[in-house]
């Protein structure tokens, strides 16, 4: 039986050992670059309010030192995966304080961090430190030389999903047939150092918009053919160099530029294990043991884990099937979607709060609540907005208000159109309940 | 790589075929001589006439104090309105030197706080640099010691030496400032802006585009709708119109208009001289398609509307407020429209995240 077979077959535990090294140390710098940007503190530690995802306003941030420890375990964990250092444990640590501190603030929402999170939880149940770690030092027994192929398989099917499903993204006519938002985007560049002067025009934005596209949809067959694979592979670099250059990306280029070397053979990931075992005297490349320890949880259990693991991931990013009205406009369904750079929204929104005793009606100051990261995030994002109303309200029942109404004067602008008005401002946002149901005092959106 | 060369080349053709009409058209602006303009045009003189007023202001306070008298008296409030209104110009520039030397909040922080000001002359004891000294110092405190009563009546309050010494600490705080920041702008950090191009967080026309929003807040919250109530913590609206911009000098509305213009002539670029500015900028977009609509002409429609409510106001502005006009009140409903369009409209075509939080994006 071919699934039978597949399941079974062994390689070369090399990619993986290789893959564990470059997330570890990526992963490791990333959480030093947000420490050092400040912005535990502007993230976590100066904000008021918190908005939370669905289902998770039980996490909250501890204190300053709180947060700051949080991220110490984060990156010392991060470096113990890459060195194979109590790996299964240091991955689980890292999954969590990562996913933690994504779950604090759905205002703070990447696709990338997002990407990280998933790769953590799949990094779990890898045995990406049986060569080539502190642990088979540790416990020379622990070693192998072969894996199953799947194991492998999983990451490259990760990394295939941000892909593919990104390029489904762009499927649209905003992008296809307008440009946008890369015509905007690009033409705020073209101050840039030597291809500036072609950003400036319109056809440029279009080939962008295309290629993008293309890539993104082909990219992850490229990569796995084995004749195509070196192109395939200065595409990844040349398009993620571009875009680093072009948008404030932060890591992610890099993550995806280094994550994608997974693809090549097992003989090019031996190479950088023997050119990186020189740096570690103590690697005994030769050691062979006939049988690893039996894994503590059963294998069978961990394949059936992915499988669900999987299919769960290449069904949800078409959720949004289920809403009504255009998705860049409502949102509904486009988070962990993959949906990457694909518009340019801007809003403003001025809240009210009345006391319907006396029908007195004040606005609101934004600022004196939420950071202007919170701000911008919360104007465009119907969920949020709904959740800041419930902030208002309890801000104002504290003071002894009973039963505040709020509304929401909110005009948001998408990918270069005028602004229209976004949430029925006639609605008291106090007596709404975020649900999985289509939001219908959304206002449509007139195109 | 036939495959990708074929795939590419579809895409080249999909691409020409599918925008034939457009194609060609580009964004024809410089972010640079934009950005040079605004430093060398409407900045740097700005901060300069700023400076010169606060110099001017400084030695008109010391011959006051020197000899108290209606006469010297009346040389300090005219020096102030000067300095007032110099400052309605710097207003919305409130980043980089004037952000490191906390020009806002140490120079204009209102309502000032009158009973701490007084208590402290009593006291003989206070302390400028103090971070909670903010609304006991800048226009806002020389504003009241200089016009909180009767001129005779001041020019007697004034043979106290504590509050001579508080006068003029408080106008040595306000001028050192002003220098700081004038000669940091001509000594390097104009040319460095004019070069700092792009649109992340640390970007010129970030700066630009975030201050002028929140300059224009300012304009309409602290200005005008504080003082209307519109932002009462307590559901309790009460106006209050001790709180409008330089109360005692009763010279709010005149001070309004001003910063509404300075607004407005940011927008457009025009300094000494009309040159490239954001304005200039959105029409390019618009010119290209890459904006839908001319927001250019919105937004300058915008201010003519909120000019000829102003109109319909006069001083002293305190009075209005406390009789709570519907002159007002439609003057505050004109001005909350302008905001979709610079903060929402403009901030997204110019793909400026409206936001000084620096931080990644997809």
């Amino acid at each position: 039986m071919k699934i039978k077979d597949y399941i079974n077959k062994q390689v070369s535990i090399a990619p993986l050992v290789v893959f564990r090294i470059i997330f570890g140390i990526m992963m490791a710098s990333s959480a030093i670059r947000f420490w050092a940007n400040g912005w535990i503190d502007t993230q976590f530690i100066q904000p008021t309010h918190f908005f939370h995802y669905y289902g998770f306003s039980w996490v909250t941030p501890l204190d300053s030192t709180g947060m700051y420890v949080v991220f110490s375990v984060m990156i010392l964990s991060a470096l113990a995966i890459a060195f194979g250092a109590f790996y299964r444990f240091s991955a689980l640590v890292y999954f969590l304080t990562f996913t933690y501190v994504e779950l604090l603030d759905v205002t703070n929402y990447l696709n990338h961090y997002y990407f990280v999170s998933l790769m953590a939880f799949i990094m779990i149940f890898l045995p990406a430190h049986r060569r080539f770690s502190y642990d088979v030092y540790r416990n020379p027994e622990t070693f192998r030389s072969t894996v199953s192929a799947w194991t492998i398989d999983a990451i490259k099917l990760q990394l295939s999903i941000v892909y593919f499903y990104a390029g489904i993204a762009k499927l649209n006519t905003d992008w296809l047939f307008n440009a946008q938002p890369l015509r905007l985007w690009l033409a705020s560049r073209t101050d840039l150092f030597l291809i500036g002067p072609l950003l400036k025009y319109t056809w440029v934005a279009f080939v962008f918009s295309w290629v993008g596209c293309v890539y993104d949809l082909v990219i992850p067959f490229f990569l796995v053919n084995k004749k195509t694979r070196i192109y395939a592979y200065i595409a990844v670099v040349v398009f993620h160099v571009v875009t680093s250059i072009l948008f404030p990306i932060g890591m992610f280029p890099y993550i995806m530029i280094l994550s994608t070397l997974i693809f090549f053979s097992s003989d090019f990931h031996e190479k950088i294990i023997i050119a990186l075992g020189r740096f570690f005297s103590s690697e005994n490349l030769a050691i062979e043991v006939k049988r690893g320890r039996i894994n503590s949880i059963p294998q069978q259990l961990i394949r059936l884990g992915f499988a669900l693991f999987f299919i769960f991931q290449l069904i949800f990013p078409f959720r949004y099937a289920f809403y009504k009205d255009n998705l860049f406009w409502t949102e509904q369904g486009f988070r962990f979607s993959w949906r990457v750079m694909l518009i340019e929204k801007s809003g403003s929104a001025t809240f009210y709060v009345v006391n319907p005793d006396t029908n007195r009606k004040i606005e609101i100051n934004n600022s004196d609540y939420l950071t202007p990261l919170q701000e911008k995030m919360m104007a465009t994002q119907p969920d949020l907005i709904l959740q800041y109303a419930q902030i208002i309200k309890e801000a104002f029942e504290k003071k002894g208000f009973e039963n505040p109404a709020v509304y929401v004067d909110a005009y948001v602008t998408l990918n270069g159109r005028s602004s229209q008005q976004y949430i029925d401002p006639s609605v008291d946002l106090t007596k709404l309940k975020d649900t999985f149901a289509s939001k219908n005092w959304i206002l449509p959106f007139k195109g | 790589m036939k495959k990708i060369n074929l795939i590419v080349f579809i895409a080249f053709l999909a691409t020409f075929f599918s925008c034939e009409t457009d194609s060609n058209v580009s964004v024809n602006f410089s972010q640079e001589e934009m950005l040079s303009n605004y430093a060398n045009n409407l900045i740097v003189p700005a901060f300069e006439t700023y400076k010169a007023s606060t110099n001017s202001l400084k030695e008109k306070i010391a011959a006051f104090t020197a000899s108290p008298s209606e006469e010297t008296l009346n040389a300090t409030q005219e020096a102030l309105k000067v300095s007032y209104t110099a400052w309605s110009k710097v207003n919305a520039y409130q980043f980089g030197p004037a952000m490191g030397a906390s020009l806002l909040s140490n120079s204009n922080t209102f309502p000032t706080k009158y009973t701490d000001i007084e208590s402290n002359i009593v006291a003989n004891n206070w302390n400028l640099t103090s971070i909670t000294a903010n609304n006991k110092k800048g226009l806002p405190a020389i504003d009241y010691l200089l016009s909180n009563q009767e001129s005779a009546a001041i020019v007697t309050a004034f043979s106290d030496e504590n509050r001579k010494r508080y006068l003029t600490e408080c106008v040595a705080d306000l001028d050192n400032r002003a220098n700081s920041v004038y000669e940091l702008w001509v000594n390097g950090y104009a040319a460095e802006f004019s070069a700092n191009t792009g649109n992340d967080p640390s970007s010129a026309l970030s700066f630009i585009v975030n201050e002028y929003n929140k300059a224009y807040e300012r304009c309409k919250n602290q200005r005008v709708g504080y003082p209307l109530a519109k932002f009462s913590s307590d559901l309790t609206p009460q106006v209050s119109p001790m709180s409008v911009e330089s109360y005692y000098n009763q010279a709010s509305l005149s001070l309004l208009v001003s910063n509404i213009e300075s607004l407005e002539n940011i927008f457009k670029g025009k300094g000494e001289n009309d040159g490239e500015g954001l304005a200039d900028y959105l029409d390019a977009y618009y010119e290209s398609g890459a904006s839908e609509k001319d927001l250019t002409a919105e937004i300058l429609n915008q201010f003519d509307v909120i000019k000829s409510k102003l109109d319909a106001c006069n001083d002293p502005f305190s009075d209005h407020i406390s009789n709570n006009d519907q002159v007002v009140n439609d003057l505050y409903d004109e001005l909350t429209k302008l905001v979709v369009l610079i903060k929402s409209d403009m901030s997204s075509v110019l793909s400026v995240k409206i936001t000084y939080q620096d931080s990644d994006g997809d």
